[in-house]
């Protein structure tokens, strides 16, 4: 009985939010890096290209299914994740972890606007510290078929913006 | 490591094929796990390329990722090529770490570089070097490559030529001038400037130099100063691609020279060449016959001007230089120090250039402005006349000094030649006689030598 009443407590457990301040700075230009660890204690890392807030407050971080398929699996495995956006004008930087997370197709009309979207917001920003958003264009140019999204639930954000105050936890919403 | 059906032998890479890549233009990211599988990712400052096996991360902080490597050993990093929108994943194991020596330094030079432009100096302290072995790099597939920017020469080529222009040369001023011509044409390094390293008294002089308004040939600068004072320390290269400003580097020699009360040294030093606002340097050791000579150090004024290749190469142009110096000046291949280089003849030969009344002693600069004009015409009286002494009143009215008529600072600018004279241990001195009298002493041939 034991397990179950754990799963069920699990089931239950609120999800964290972001705050709104958060949330608005995620469509912002951002640069996203996820991480995951396979069971044999292997990390891997590979670029994303946007985290997205769903409507009941998971967060999805979307990305090309061919960039790094070692983490995917990973990610499958463990459910563990961690992904950290920064804005590059600015270097602010916080730290998403899940443990529960799952890939997922993302081949929608919705993410790919989405991709589309912060896509933009992003060149934009990198615009402002002399980077040319023609040499790096690859990086949202997802092949048909290949967008994905890793979906977890937040259950806890890091300050990562160099400097002092660096890993000292980021408030979230119950 | 179970490899994944959907991954291919063809995306992996050798270490030394993206080098290139590990420049910090676009911050790498770096993924560690607890020991229990938390994942946790960081973005760095830099990562440096070590050789083909092994890769340097900065570690500035005690945090999360530290802990993790600690524990496991193991690290994975996302490169981004930021040339043609490509990238790596590279799979790491923790080596070790290093707080001093020529990885530290190399990694600390840059993290500077880093710090000053994003205004982090005084956040921004490397307490070490972690050297971690790669044992994989993978291409991030799935992405439309742009070709690579074409490198702005053949910087292989471009090096043997230059070294061949070395090869012809039959004394030093040949092999200056082959040196600062043969990088603009066959490198197309416009700034660049040689430095020789005086042990005894800790400064750099400016042997040659290329590029700047000012020549600034025979200033000297502290030799613990600067990237090139850290490249002769450490007896590395080092490359800086971000905004650094040699201004910066100088105003602390400055500083540090006021600090030790030498005002008066400042007053007659020729100024430094230098870009106002470089962009990129690299220095390169001078290291022959296992003495540190001085340095090699170009710079830009565009960022990410320099490469590792430019690197490699002048590396084996310093080499040669440095071989020059050690042929032509002796052993001690120095700037000047001890003894008096004089010729093979025993005349020590005292050159004098109007223009800026810089005096040298054989090839090594001495002292110029109002205190080279005292001693070029002391030298003449006592060449042509036999005169030996001398007194302030005869000099202040004395034509061509370039005294000023008030507060000429005479005496002073007498004890900072007496002193120049006194720490080269040269064959000529100057000693004070009596209030306002001075004994010009030469011990040994002089050839004078005007222009």
């Amino acid at each position: 009985m034991q397990p179950k009443i754990f799963l069920s407590a699990f089931k239950i457990a609120p999800i964290m939010r972001l705050t709104p301040e958060l949330a608005q700075e995620l469509c912002a230009g951002q640069a996203h890096q996820v991480g995951a660890c396979a069971p044999d204690g292997t990390p891997h890392v590979v670029r994303a290209l946007a985290l997205v807030e769903e409507v009941d407050g998971r967060l999805s971080v979307l990305l090309s299914s061919l960039a790094n398929p070692e983490l995917l699996q990973a990610v499958r495995e463990t459910g563990r994740v961690a992904v950290v956006v920064s804005r590059p004008t600015t270097l602010q930087t916080v730290q998403y972890k899940g443990a529960d997370a799952a890939v997922h197709a993302a081949e929608t009309p919705q993410y790919r606007r989405l991709l589309q979207q912060r896509g933009d917001a992003f060149y934009s920003d990198i615009e402002q510290v002399g980077f040319d958003r023609h040499k790096l264009a690859a990086w949202y140019e997802v092949p048909d078929g290949a967008l994905v999204r890793i979906c977890f639930a937040p259950h806890g954000a890091w300050n990562g913006t160099p400097g002092p105050g660096s890993g000292m936890p980021v408030e979230l919403l119950p | 490591m179970t490899a994944s059906p959907a991954l291919s032998h063809a995306d992996l890479l050798p270490l030394r094929a993206v080098r290139r890549m590990l420049e910090g233009i676009i911050p790498p990211a770096l993924a560690t796990a607890s020991v229990d599988g938390v994942p946790h990712v960081t973005y760095l400052s830099q990562a440096e390329y070590v050789d083909d096996d092994h890769i340097a991360l900065s570690f500035q902080f005690f945090n999360r990722s530290r802990e993790n490597v600690m524990a496991t050993g193991r690290a994975a990093l996302s490169v981004e090529d930021p040339y043609t929108g490509g990238a790596v994943a590279m799979q790491l194991r923790y080596v070790r770490t290093d707080t001093a020596g020529p990885l530290f330094e190399r990694l600390r030079a840059k993290l500077a570089g880093i710090a000053s432009q994003t205004g982090m100096e005084k956040v921004f302290r490397l307490r070490g070097a972690d050297l971690y072995r790669v044992v994989e790099v993978r291409r991030v597939a799935g992405r439309r490559e742009l070709p690579g920017t074409l490198p702005r020469c053949d910087v292989a080529a471009g090096g043997r030529a230059l070294v061949e222009r070395l090869a012809d040369c039959a004394d030093l001023p040949a092999l200056y001038e082959a040196l600062t011509t043969g990088l603009v044409r066959d490198l197309l390094i416009d700034h660049a400037m040689l430095l020789l390293l005086d042990p005894a008294r800790k400064r750099f002089r400016v042997a040659a130099s290329v590029g700047y308004a000012a020549p600034g040939i025979g200033a000297e600068w502290p030799a613990d100063q600067g990237l090139a004072g850290v490249a002769v320390r450490e007896g590395v290269a080092l490359r800086v691609g971000h905004m650094t400003t040699m201004s910066l580097y100088g105003r602390a020699a400055r500083r540090r020279t006021e600090a030790l009360g030498l005002e008066g040294v400042l007053d007659d030093e020729l100024p430094m060449p230098g870009l106002e606002r470089p962009r990129s340097q690299l220095a390169v050791p001078l290291r022959a016959a296992g003495q540190s000579l001085g340095a090699l150090l170009v710079e830009s004024d565009q960022q990410q001007f320099f490469s590792y290749d430019d690197e490699d190469a002048l590396a084996m142009v310093a080499c040669h230089v440095a071989l020059g110096l050690v042929l032509w000046r002796g052993a001690a291949g120095t700037a000047a120090t001890g003894a008096p280089a004089a010729g093979s003849d025993g005349v020590l030969k005292v050159r004098h250039y109007a223009r800026d009344h810089s005096v040298w002693f054989d090839d090594a600069y001495l002292i110029k402005g109002v205190a080279g004009a005292i001693l070029w015409r002391l030298l003449q009286e006592w060449h042509r006349h036999g005169r030996d002494r001398f007194t302030n009143r005869e000099l202040r009215q004395a034509d061509g000094l370039g005294l000023p008529d008030l507060q000429d600072n005479l005496e002073a600018r007498l004890l900072l030649l007496q002193r120049r004279l006194d720490e080269r241990a040269a064959r000529v001195r100057i000693v004070r006689e009596g209030r306002g009298r001075w004994v010009l002493q030469v011990d040994g041939p002089l050839a004078l030598a005007d222009g």
